[in-house]
Formats: C-alpha cells, sequence, structure tokens
C-alpha cells in the first residue's frame, strides 16, 4: 500500500476539522499534525457505538466539574467530538509536548497522584447499597484468583517431575511459596473489604481513568499534567485506579515502600481511601497476577523473550512483590499504630 | 444580512473576501457557501437529518458549520443564515454500486422528528391530466394535439396502474427525505462520498429515489443498475414492500403532469418544441426504468422463492 493511499482517511478525517496538514508524524496510533494554524494530535482507535457515546461523556462531564488536568478534545467543524469510519473512531487534540526537564524540581508520580485523587474527589458518588452486587464483585474476583493459583500449582507439579530444569522454572519455584503467600493475603483484604463494606452498608464510585500511566499523561514544562487517552475510563471503587497506578509506577522504575507510602499519604491529603477501599487497594497489589503472566508468556513462547530476558523479567517481578510485601506491612503497621 | 466583517468574526475565520456577493464566501479555511432559510424550522429540520444522515452512513455531507460559540445557525434581518463547505469535484460514481447503494439504502430508511415543518406530499390526481384544450390549442399547432391526446389517453392508463399498486400497499409507510434532484450532487472529497443536499423542504414518497434510479439507469446500464438495487436492498427493503409503492412511482405520468403544468404558461413557440423534447426523453427513461424495475423486482422474487 503506498503512502497516498494510507493517508485518504486522514484526509476525510481533517477535512472535518478544517486542517491542511503540512506534514505528518507517526507515534503508534496517535498522528502528530502539522498545519498553519498548530500542531494537533489525532489520535486513531476503535470504539462501539456504546463506548463512544461513554467516552464523549465522561469528556463533557470532565469539563463540566471543572477538571482541567486533562489533555482538550477538540470538535469538529459540526460540533461533533469524535469522528467515526465504521468501528475506527478519531479524535483530535492539541499537541501537548511532554516535558522531562522541568523550572523547578518536579516528581512526576507526586503529580499524578494528586491530580488523579483530585479527579476521584470530584467524581465521588455514594452508590445505592446493594449486598448481591458487591457479593457478586467478590465472588467473580475469588473464582478468578482460586483458578489462576490452580493453574499456577499444575504448572509447578509438572515443572517439579522434569529432570532438568529451566533457569526460569527454577526461578518461579525458588519464589513459588511466596507468590502463594501473597495470594493468600490479597484474599485477607479482599475478605476485610468485604466485611467491612457490608458493615457500613454503603460503597462509593469514583470516575477512574482506567489506564493512569505515564504514557496517558503529558506534562508541561512547569511540572502540571494532562490526563490524556480516557478511553477505558469506568465509574468504580477508587481502590482500582490507585492499584493500576502503583503497578505501573512499581514497574517503572526502582521504588522503595518509602516511596509507596510517600505516594499513598498524597492521594490520601486530597481524598481519603475508607478502611475498606484501602484493604481492596491493597488486594489488588498484592495479588502476583504480574508474575503468573510470565508464567503464561514463557509457557505460551509468546513473547519470543529469550531465557535470559524471561529470568530477568520475572526476577524483577519478584524483587516488586517483595516490595509490594513490605509496603503492605508498612500502611497497615502505621494504620494500626 | 450580515456584514463580512461579522460573518467571518462569528465563524473564527482570520481572512475572508466575497466570491459571489452574499453567497459565496472565499477563506483560508477554503470557499465556504451562504444559505439563508426564511423558516427556521425548515432550517433545524435540515440540520438534523443531515448530522443523522453523516452518522448513519458515515458518509460527508453539506452539515452546518458551527460559530466559534457552537452554534449551527446564525439569526440575521432576513432570517436564519447557516454556513456549509463548498466541494465542486464530482464523486466518480461507476463501479461503486455497492457503497453508493448502501449509503441510498441508509438515506431511504432514515426516520426522523419532523419538527413540524411542512412535507412536500406530491399526490397523484387524475384531475392533473385534464387540461384546458383552448388554452393550450392555442400555443401549440393543430398537428401536434393528435399526439398530444396518444400521450394523455396512455398517462391516464399510467395513472390506473399506479394507482391500484399504490392502493395495495397502503400500510406501507412511505419515506420522508431530503429531496435529491440530480447524482451530480455527490461530490468527492479525499476520495469519499461528499453528498450536497439542496434547501428544499422534505419530501413524502420515492420521487428522489425514482430519479436518481432512472438517472443510474441511463447513465451506467442495467447490469450495474442491478447492482446499486441489490445493495440498495441491503439497507431499505426494495424487494419487499418499498419495491412495488416505488414501481407504482415510476409507472406514474409525472413527466406529462409536469409538461402540461409549464406548456400552460407557455408564450414562446419555441419553448414548446424545447419541452416536447424533454418529454420524450423523460418518457423513453420512465419506461426503460419500469422495464428494469420489473425485471429486477422479479429476478429478486425468483431468488427468494428458491
Amino acid at each position: 500500500m503506498n503512502i497516498q493511499v494510507q493517508q485518504k482517511p486522514i484526509g476525510s478525517v481533517l477535512f472535518q476539522y478544517d486542517l491542511s496538514p503540512e506534514k505528518i508524524e507517526s507515534f503508534g496510533k496517535v498522528k502528530k499534525i502539522y498545519t498553519a494554524n498548530g500542531t494537533f494530535a489525532l489520535k486513531e482507535t476503535t470504539m462501539t457505538e456504546d463506548e463512544s457515546d461513554w467516552f464523549i461523556h465522561i469528556h463533557r462531564r470532565l469539563e463540566r466539574i471543572g477538571f482541567h488536568y486533562v489533555v482538550p478534545i477538540l470538535p469538529t467543524k459540526y460540533g461533533d467530538t469524535i469522528v467515526r469510519h465504521g468501528k475506527v473512531v478519531y479524535y483530535l487534540m492539541p499537541w501537548y509536548e511532554d516535558n522531562t526537564q522541568f523550572r523547578h524540581p518536579v516528581y512526576p508520580e507526586e503529580v499524578m497522584v494528586e491530580e488523579i485523587a483530585k479527579l476521584h474527589g470530584l467524581t465521588e458518588r455514594t452508590q445505592e447499597y446493594s449486598e448481591e452486587v458487591l457479593k457478586e464483585s467478590y465472588m467473580t474476583l475469588k473464582k478468578r484468583w482460586s483458578y489462576r493459583r490452580l493453574e499456577m500449582e499444575r504448572y509447578v507439579e509438572k515443572t517439579e517431575g522434569n529432570v532438568y530444569l529451566s533457569p526460569f522454572e527454577l526461578t518461579f519455584l525458588t519464589h513459588f511459596n511466596r507468590t502463594i503467600y501473597m495470594a493468600e493475603q490479597a484474599e485477607t483484604h479482599l475478605n476485610s473489604w468485604i466485611e467491612g463494606a457490608k458493615e457500613k452498608k454503603s460503597f462509593r464510585s469514583v470516575l477512574c481513568h482506567g489506564k493512569p500511566s505515564r504514557k496517558h499523561t503529558c506534562f508541561d514544562q512547569y511540572g502540571t499534567a494532562y490526563f490524556l487517552n480516557f478511553e477505558k475510563a469506568v465509574l468504580d471503587t477508587p481502590s482500582r485506579d490507585m492499584a493500576l497506578m502503583f503497578r505501573h509506577f512499581f514497574q517503572s522504575r526502582p521504588w522503595d515502600e518509602q516511596e509507596g507510602q510517600h505516594w499513598l499519604q498524597l492521594y490520601e491529603k486530597h481524598f481519603a481511601f475508607f478502611d475498606e477501599e484501602r484493604h481492596l487497594f491493597m488486594s489488588y497489589l498484592a495479588f502476583p497476577e504480574s508474575i503468573y503472566q510470565s508464567v503464561d508468556a514463557y509457557q505460551n513462547k509468546d513473547k519470543k523473550l529469550t531465557e535470559v530476558q524471561a529470568v530477568t523479567q520475572l526476577e524483577r517481578k519478584v524483587l516488586t512483590m517483595n516490595r509490594i510485601q513490605r509496603f503492605m506491612a508498612s500502611v497497615f503497621d502505621n494504620n494500626e499504630n | 444580512m450580515l456584514s463580512l466583517y461579522e460573518l467571518l468574526d462569528s465563524y473564527g475565520f482570520k481572512n475572508g473576501k466575497w466570491k459571489v456577493n452574499g453567497e459565496l464566501l472565499e477563506t483560508e479555511k477554503g470557499l465556504k457557501r451562504l444559505i439563508l432559510w426564511t423558516n427556521e424550522k425548515d432550517a433545524r429540520w435540515h440540520i438534523h437529518w443531515r448530522d443523522k444522515l453523516s452518522e448513519k452512513t458515515d458518509c460527508l455531507t453539506n452539515r452546518m458549520i458551527q460559530t466559534i460559540h457552537g452554534e449551527r445557525m446564525i439569526l440575521c434581518d432576513a432570517g436564519w443564515i447557516t454556513l456549509h463547505d463548498e466541494v465542486s469535484s464530482l464523486f466518480p460514481f461507476r463501479s461503486r454500486e455497492k457503497e453508493f447503494g448502501a449509503f441510498l439504502g441508509k438515506y431511504f430508511s432514515m426516520e426522523m422528528d419532523e419538527f413540524g415543518v411542512d412535507i412536500n406530499d406530491p399526490l397523484l390526481q387524475e384531475e392533473s391530466l385534464n387540461y384546458p384544450m383552448k388554452q393550450i390549442g392555442n400555443r401549440i399547432q393543430k398537428s401536434e394535439l393528435h399526439f398530444f391526446e396518444a400521450i394523455r389517453k396512455e398517462s391516464l392508463i399510467r395513472l390506473a396502474k399506479a394507482k391500484s399498486i399504490q392502493e395495495e400497499h397502503a400500510k406501507v409507510k412511505t419515506p420522508v427525505v431530503a429531496p435529491i434532484l440530480s447524482l451530480d450532487q455527490g461530490k468527492l472529497i479525499f476520495e469519499k462520498l461528499y453528498w450536497q443536499h439542496t434547501n428544499h423542504n422534505p419530501e413524502r414518497g420515492y420521487r428522489s429515489l425514482r430519479t436518481i434510479l432512472s438517472e443510474w439507469l441511463q447513465r451506467y446500464g442495467q447490469s450495474s443498475f442491478f447492482a446499486l438495487l441489490n445493495e440498495i436492498n441491503n439497507h431499505f427493503p426494495l424487494s419487499q414492500e418499498h419495491g412495488k409503492k416505488l414501481l407504482a412511482d415510476c409507472i406514474a405520468p409525472w413527466e406529462f403532469i409536469e409538461f402540461i403544468q409549464h406548456i400552460q404558461t407557455l408564450n414562446d413557440p419555441n419553448e414548446y418544441a424545447v419541452w416536447k423534447e424533454k418529454l420524450t426523453y423523460q418518457w423513453e427513461a420512465s419506461r426503460e426504468l419500469v422495464k428494469a424495475l420489473n425485471k429486477w423486482l422479479d429476478v429478486t422474487r425468483e431468488k427468494v422463492k428458491v
């Protein structure tokens, strides 16, 4: 396919914004569009009609509640938020340069945590209490975790029968009991969550970004973060968004439990968790799904990692798991004190 | 009307000048056409129709461009102003039966609120074929009267046939659409269809579909015509209820009704010749359309039976 043909859908999309591109650069699903009227980011994604209606609703709501830490979506000349071509959806944003150097010391994780806390605070809503809904969520998660544990136990049994173990298998077997301990911890916290919620007879939801990560944030030179990509945004417990964000932090750079605590404190300065939410947050973090995913990938050979790479990745995840264990202990020690 | 300055300011254009005064505006964002609506309801109906059509078909149309304040029309002394892109390149329809058929099918299956607008609803009446002989006799030569009467008789037969089919399918809900006058309303933007609507009131019935199908048949021939109908049928059930009502509309002698209406007001005998030629052409085109449509309906019916 030649370049001209590939650009054609983009041409008819940009026509709806009255934009004549002078240069286009591709960054994955985002196209950087240079025009005489400025530089823009055109995102291409797939959404069903229900999903795009929700996406539009989210952006209108963010505007209405005055949450400004968002890269705005620009309407077409007809006032549409998105442009649809069958299942493919396009939306346009001004191009925000993502700064990594700032005018004064800025720690991106701290900014992101604080801004997410503000988002949660602005969208907090107490849900009508339904023990059935709670129980269903609880049972779904518990079943999934039990199933995953069983899968890993089977893998261990199979591996233990091997005469020679590969370095990856050996590493996993060495730490397997610890993963089981963490899975049990996750269940314990999950039980504490449901007991707490039942006792309180209420639970709350917030607007969760759904994919909070550095990749979905642009920093200006003053260190203000602007979130983008609300395609997976949902109304859910704040614990979900925080667990996703912390997991992302844990994987992106070295950290220790003090730092973890500091991020949590910063979050709670703006939006304090209820006790049961803290338990849920911790249960999400504690379950060693990330390690189990490495095992899946190793078994399926789908990532095509070399043995050394697979072992290195696994060891890194084990290290993170150990840190989470210390983080968990420090959070609940502090709370008990 | 608004001044040029007010207009540019409202729509956020940096530069602009009239290409055709009060109608066509040249801006840094391309040519824009200004439309004046004297009735707000008509404008509102068209805004909703075009938005909905664009959403349903994924095709571009001459939708109303919004002002910097998000308004789709502006009130002025003379009425309501809307602004649209002006596109001149014609869409190449040849071999694009699938794409255009899907568009037409979705176009005629659209349903929306009527917003209290006046809907054109042409009625088939026998009286339309009666004409004051004295008045017409003065305008045309006596030798032409024979031709005239022969056509009228044939028209009455066509009218009776059309009415009987219509009555048979009276329960079928007739589409209400933005009128289509010609295939030339299809324009080209980045290889995509850009449908340029007229600003006429919505109409009830099959006139637009008949017009477009007749033009297609004349331009691209029968096999392309069948391919187009097959695709329309995937979105708008022509092989079922709508096909027969469309056939009735094609059989009705609209071209003769139009001819009579025009020649009653003619002064110049040369104009009569032009109208007669037009009638002859349209008569033949209608005959071919009915024949082809009937054949397609038969073939489709047989396919269903198998």
